[in-house]
């Protein structure tokens, strides 16, 4: 398959729910959708309940039909059997069959995916320590606990080596030391050249993870970019200074707003020519500065005001 | 779809029915007939538990004044064991249904619940693969327990009971072929619904409907056999019941026979084990299905000439024994009576009814000197409509006394039946005698298969029809 075309590829793609029996009505769930996911990629989906995500995420998938529009993965129709080999899914809200244990889900699903015996006693055994889940695999699914399973979850799938892996609300239900491990596996996969796509509420993951991030509201992509992109300079600066001055304040006079002074320097809301103004000040005192960060919205200050602009715009 | 993905689904259904609860008390349940015949053997010296201990020593001889000989005894075990697993295995069979049925719906709607549905749709498997497989994983279900239940009966009465029987086998096929029916339309209640209780409450009230339409089916279908055999008038009818015969037509056409699993089994080992039968005679109903060792057949016999000979050379080389079945043309009814009175007259003996099938007839046993030579003579008479038949037995008195000679009297009239001509075959048919591969439609065994499986085919394509339009 050429590893030029995008990972994931969709145009004009629509679900409507409950339409009436001439096409009419009906919830609109996917609105007119238009994306590409690069491969190598790990990319975001973000938005708030009911935006669509799972929505797309299934028509990706051919567990919901789509309305209108096309999708492709790998460069083939998401139906292909022989793509849907090479796509990994961890589903949020899981149910895996209880009556198997750890290993034998695996090995089933592996075989699903095509794998051959031999491949899969390799495989087996690599994803369960990549998991963390080699001590428990050979209990039942049904004595697992919601994290043990989630982690279960991801092995699978992981199984069959996937060029895509879509995880849907990968970290649920995990704790802190496994929130860290899916990082670190997210992070080893695009290493790999894995494309990753992410679908989860949980911002700072996504911040922490992905390359790119699509933000979707109502069904509509409303946003698209870097996290850079997605997260603009909110005008306040960091100052780091060599020692700070007990007479700072009368230093700064009234420049700027929001002083809040910390261990090591002080944070203000500057304009452009007050940032030259504040460093001149301080080195006229004598002050020697150590250094200058200037902060951004962090990706779920900068998803709260989209969302909340968005509602606001529909509602108007 | 790949051998891999087929073995993965087919051991998926395995792990699947061995863990279910269900399937493990039913499996307990259903070694216990096995266990039964295990440990209590049915001979004809009594009931015995574990070898051991003697009960009721005269179960099979009980109410006869002068208790049978050693081989009728064996006959009469037989005839007893046949009845018992009968009724063993007709018990189960109902109760394999229901409960295999209550314990297998829920494979579908468990495969469709949020969360397991996105996991396993989402793999490179067609719908209706796995739709498919749960489908297998109920037959596995149910052929588990049928090989449990009857190889353990089977097992059981062999080792025991000494009571060998290969065709209890049958039965295996038979339950499988009538769950695979219920089955599908569990299925499709499953995923119309994707409600493990929805299913199971539908299964269970379809059941009794469908067997309720087949029954007065097969009621309706005998009366009207009947009436056409035996030129009966046809009686007035109502509208009603007229339309209702049209449903009960057209129901056996489309609807699940699965009820037909006995009787297909049936058919089929008597085809398999059908031999060519020595003389058959359609207007009389008479049927002898094999010369009994030592007897040997006149082949330019004719029934309605001079009558058919079989002949048995006298052991020790002096004389033969003979049987003779021959047919003439009667004028009248009640010419039996008038035969049987001249017979009576001449001989000096009087007749014992005898009942040859479904046929009462006459029976006369005297002894006859010819020469220095004393002759042992039998003759049946027994009139079918306005054929009379006579069999004649005549061997020489003292060898014909003899039990092996005996033996052979007794072999030879248990090899012929006689079940009458056709109006009075159709007067006592039962639905089960006229099932037959040859068959009319309403009672045609092909037919029967044939619709059964398109049933099969039908629902689950509906299911699976279904099943593609569903959105996770």
């Amino acid at each position: 398959m050429d590893r030029s075309t995008p990972a994931v590829s969709v145009r004009g793609l629509s679900k409507v729910y409950g339409r009436g029996l001439f096409g009419g009505g009906g919830f609109r769930a996917v609105d007119e959708l238009t994306l590409e996911v690069g491969r190598g990629q790990v990319f975001g989906l973000l938005g708030p309940n009911g935006a669509g995500k799972t929505t797309l995420v299934k028509m990706l998938l051919g567990l919901a039909r789509p309305t209108s529009g096309e999708a492709q993965l790998l460069g083939a129709p998401v139906g292909d059997p022989l793509v849907r080999r090479k796509i990994g899914y961890l589903p949020e809200g899981h149910r895996f069959p209880p009556y198997l244990t750890g290993v034998q889900m695996l090995n089933l699903f592996g075989e699903m995916c095509g794998c051959e015996r031999d491949k899969l006693a390799r495989r087996v055994p690599e994803v369960l320590e990549l998991v963390g889940m080699r001590d428990a695999a050979k209990r039942k699914l049904r004595e697992f606990s919601k994290g043990m399973t989630q982690r279960m979850g991801l092995a699978q799938a992981l199984i069959h080596e996937p060029e895509l892996i879509i995880l849907d609300e990968p970290t649920d239900g995990v704790d802190p030391v496994g929130r860290a491990a899916v990082r670190q596996i997210v992070q080893g996969l695009k290493e790999r050249g894995v494309t990753v796509f992410i679908n989860s509420h949980l911002l700072q993951e996504v911040e922490l993870i992905c390359d790119r991030v699509v933000i979707m509201v109502k069904g509509k992509l409303v946003r698209e970019g870097a996290i850079e992109d997605l997260t603009p300079r909110n005008g306040r600066y960091r100052f780091e200074l060599a020692s700070v001055p007990p007479n700072l304040r009368v230093i700064l006079g009234d420049l700027g707003a929001g002083f809040d002074a910390h261990e090591r320097g002080f944070e203000l809301q500057l304009s452009d020519a007050e940032l030259d103004q504040c460093i001149d000040l301080l080195r006229a005192a004598g002050v020697s500065i150590r250094g200058i960060l200037a902060r951004r919205l962090n990706l779920e200050q900068a998803f709260i005001q989209l969302v909340k602009a968005q509602q606001q715009g529909g509602a108007k | 779809m790949n051998r891999a993905i087929v073995r993965a689904l087919l051991r998926d259904a395995y792990y699947q029915v061995v863990d279910n609860l269900g399937f493990r008390i039913l499996l307990v349940l259903f070694l216990l007939p096995g266990l039964f015949f295990l440990l209590v053997s049915f001979r004809t010296d009594g009931i015995w538990v574990v070898g051991t201990w003697q009960l009721y020593p005269d179960w099979l001889t009980s109410g006869r004044a002068t208790p049978p000989n050693a081989e009728a005894l064996e006959q009469l075990l037989q005839m007893r064991l046949d009845n018992i697993v009968d009724s063993v295995l007709s018990v189960f069979d109902l109760f394999a249904s229901v409960f295999a049925i209550a314990a297998v719906s829920f494979f579908v709607p468990q495969m469709l619940e949020r969360g397991g549905a996105d996991v396993v749709f989402s793999k490179p498997v067609s719908r209706l693969a796995l739709y498919l497989s749960r489908y297998v994983a109920g037959l596995a279900f149910v052929s588990l327990l049928a090989v449990v239940l009857i190889g353990g009966v089977f097992s059981g009465l062999w080792l025991a009971s000494g009571y060998f029987q290969p065709r209890l086998m049958w039965a295996i096929p038979a339950l499988v072929y009538g769950f695979a029916s219920l089955h599908a339309i569990s299925c499709l209640f499953g995923v119309l619904t994707r409600s493990s209780i929805a299913a199971i409450l539908l299964t269970v009230v379809f059941m009794p409907i469908n067997y309720g339409l087949h029954k007065a089916f097969e009621e309706h279908a005998v009366e009207q056999h009947v009436a056409a055999a035996t030129d009966k008038p046809a009686k007035p009818v109502s509208a009603a019941s007229a339309a209702f015969a049209v449903v009960l037509d057209a129901y056996h056409l489309v609807g699940p026979k699965n009820g037909d699993g006995e009787r297909i089994a049936k058919a089929l080992r008597e085809r398999l084990d059908y031999v060519e039968p020595e003389f058959v005679d359609e207007d009389l109903g008479l049927t002898i299905d094999a010369s009994p060792e030592g007897f040997r057949r006149e082949p330019r016999s004719a029934l309605r000439q001079d009558g058919l000979t079989w002949l048995a050379p006298h052991p020790d080389g002096g004389g033969e024994a003979s049987w003779r079945f021959k047919a003439e043309s009667v004028e009248r009814a009640g010419e039996l009576s008038a035969v049987s009175k001249a017979l009576r007259k001449e001989l000096g003996v009087d007749s014992k009814p005898t009942i040859i099938g479904e046929i009462t007839g006459r029976r006369f046993e005297w002894t006859e000197q010819r020469g220095q030579e004393s002759r042992l003579r039998r003759r049946w008479l027994v009139q079918i409509n306005d054929e009379l038949l006579t069999v004649d037995y005549d061997a020489e008195a003292a060898w014909a006394a003899r039990e092996d000679s005996e033996r052979m009297a007794r072999a030879f009239t248990s090899a012929w039946q006689l079940e009458g001509d056709a109006k009075r075959r159709a007067r006592t048919a039962s639905y089960d005698e006229l099932f037959a591969w040859d068959a009319p439609w309403r009672f045609n065994s092909v037919l029967s298969i044939l619709t059964t499986l398109l049933f099969i085919a039908l629902t689950l394509a509906l299911g699976w029809w279904k099943l593609s339009r569903i959105d996770f």
